[in-house]
């Protein structure tokens, strides 16, 4: 007979929350639920690095202590989470899955860990990454590369692969990603996960192993928009300790979430996507849909026009490179043979880019922030791509290759984007779309995510199954 | 004309591992001959890029007096 610990994907914040106040679950229970479900299923998927069965199993002993003494702190206590393994969590390992790190612990709480345990959140463990946040999918590296739960063959896309897997899989519903270009959002589309990356400086990376300071990003990956909110309300604040974090104050992004978009202008920049190589038809009849959706929804959509969407690549790739390099300088003269076959490659290249170079794409990266600007001046969102064709499969290969994603767009410009499932293909693997807003207007691109995810009918879509073991049978369905 | 008796590409590509190896080496970097290349397309997507970048007219931002 199955485990029922471990049959039953992770709950929703809300009906997590709703369970552990009501008293129908402990914070106890809910960790060995994901604690099980983990060490059933997570060898066919590689999500997780480190699992941290005693620290999360305190913490939910806290969560507990704090509800019986009738403290709340929010939607998020006492719910379990998982953290991509470039982040710091005191007392646990941060390898950034690469040899040079394996036996780097982490001292001190990285910022969004510290936001998430003053939250009540429960830290299940470390999820797998592509090395450095860069050099992956690869078969060289420390750990396995996370597989995709929709189909096993296949990359669930990265670096944050153990963060949108981990969701797809139902071992928890929140995970904690990061983005240089594209890292939430890629794996969160092909996973069917919501991600999130906001404006830049809304999160803190304090404690994140860096790749490109002007670009980096740290964000949720969850199952449902409403838990994307209420992990980003907790995550994003003003942090001293980061040189880019903004001062503005932080909503409560789960007000008005239900608002919908009935006014509100969606500019849709179809020179981007609508003439691609790598669109599928699937992809592109995806978009089509979410566009209707919105329309059904009260918006008006009319088509905007940004800069090439080369330079956006372009401007994104030598930035990461150079910044990167820079990083990596001396470990790359010392170790090289430590690191990857794909990530040494990737930093290694950056020798090659000279001072003139990166301030030019510095120039362009600017240039690029105001034309996103105006146009978000004359639309309050844009909707566009991200998978543009479903994820590659795994293979041991190195050589350097192009992912169908539209992601670094926006972290070249530093505007607020989400990745929001809307369906599957004919082969049941997701299908996404984007959306994106002004700065520091996060609310409204999860009103219009949330507005997304009700007309879809997404949120009752059941989880990918995964085999069982113990039934010694190829699928079996989980709900 | 040309005299070396090389194709135009040829000497791309030797043009662009040169300029690779020329990096590696004022970095100290000792890139393993067998995965030199992957370097090497990896090296040449970068420099496609980077003409973008170059080409892409932006004006430069305005720079602090430095004239004293």
């Amino acid at each position: 007979m199955t485990d029922p610990m471990r049959a039953s994907p992770a709950p929703s914040v809300a009906d997590a929350a709703r369970a552990l106040r009501s008293g129908e679950v402990t914070s106890v229970d809910l960790t060995h639920a994901t604690l099980a479900r983990i060490a059933a299923f997570d060898d066919q998927v590689h999500a997780f690095v480190q699992v941290d069965r005693e620290g999360a199993l305190l913490q939910a002993e806290a969560a507990d202590d704090l509800f019986r003494r009738g403290i709340d702190r929010g939607p998020l206590q006492g719910v379990p989470y998982a953290l991509k393994d470039i982040c710091d969590a005191a007392g646990l390992p941060t390898t950034c899955q690469s040899r040079l790190r394996l036996d780097h612990v982490a001292e001190r709480d990285s910022a969004v860990v510290s936001r998430l345990r003053d939250a009540g959140a429960v830290l299940v463990g470390k999820l797998s990454t592509f090395e450095f946040a860069l050099g992956g999918p690869s078969f060289d590296l420390p750990f396995p590369p996370t597989r995709n739960p929709w189909d096993l063959s296949r990359t669930a896309g990265g670096s944050s692969s153990g963060s949108g897997a981990a969701v797809a899989a139902g071992f928890v519903a929140l995970t904690v990603g990061t983005c240089t270009t594209g890292s939430i959002r890629g794996p969160a589309a092909w996973c069917g996960a919501v991600g999130l990356k906001p404006t830049f400086g809304r999160v803190s990376r304090r404690g994140i192993f860096p790749l490109a300071p002007s670009l980096d990003h740290c964000g949720p990956i969850t199952r449902t928009v409403h838990d994307c909110a209420a992990m980003l309300s907790a995550m994003a604040g003003h942090d001293p300790e980061d040189p880019a974090s903004l001062e503005e104050p932080v909503p409560d992004y789960m007000v008005g979430l239900e608002d919908g978009v009935a006014g509100r202008r969606v500019g849709v920049p179809e020179a981007f996507f609508a003439t691609s190589p790598l669109l599928t038809d699937a992809a592109r009849s995806g978009i089509e849909q979410a566009i209707a959706w919105l329309h059904q929804g009260g918006a008006v959509i009319e088509t905007v026009d940004l800069p090439d969407y080369g330079l956006f690549v372009a401007c994104g790739r030598v930035l990461m490179t150079a910044e990167a390099f820079a990083i990596h300088r001396t470990d790359l003269r010392e170790r090289l043979a430590d690191y990857g076959s794909i990530t040494a490659r990737r930093f290694a290249v950056g020798a090659a880019i000279g001072a003139a170079d990166y301030i030019a794409a510095l120039d362009l990266q600017k240039a690029l922030s105001r034309a996103v600007d105006q146009a978000l001046q004359r639309v309050d969102v844009l909707l566009t791509a991200i998978s543009l064709a479903p994820a590659p499969l795994l293979s041991t290969a190195t050589t350097p290759v192009v992912w169908p994603l539209q992601a670094s767009t926006f972290n070249v410009s530093g505007h607020p984007a989400i990745s929001v499932p809307i369906g599957l293909d004919a082969t049941r693997f997701p299908l996404a779309v984007q959306i994106v807003g002004r700065r520091l207007d996060e609310a409204t691109i999860l009103r219009a995510a949330r507005t997304l995810e009700r007309l879809s009918g997404w949120a009752a879509e059941p989880l990918p199954p995964l085999a069982d073991p113990a039934r010694k049978t190829t699928a079996c369905s989980l709900r | 004309m040309k005299t070396t008796g090389t194709s135009p590409t040829q000497d791309d590509d030797a043009l662009l591992r040169a300029e690779l190896l020329a990096a590696f080496a004022r970095e100290g970097i000792a890139y393993p001959p067998d995965r030199l290349e992957e370097a090497v397309a990896e090296y040449l997507q970068l420099k496609r890029l980077l003409a973008v970048v170059a080409t892409a007219g932006v004006p430069p931002e305005p720079q602090a007096d430095t004239s004293r």
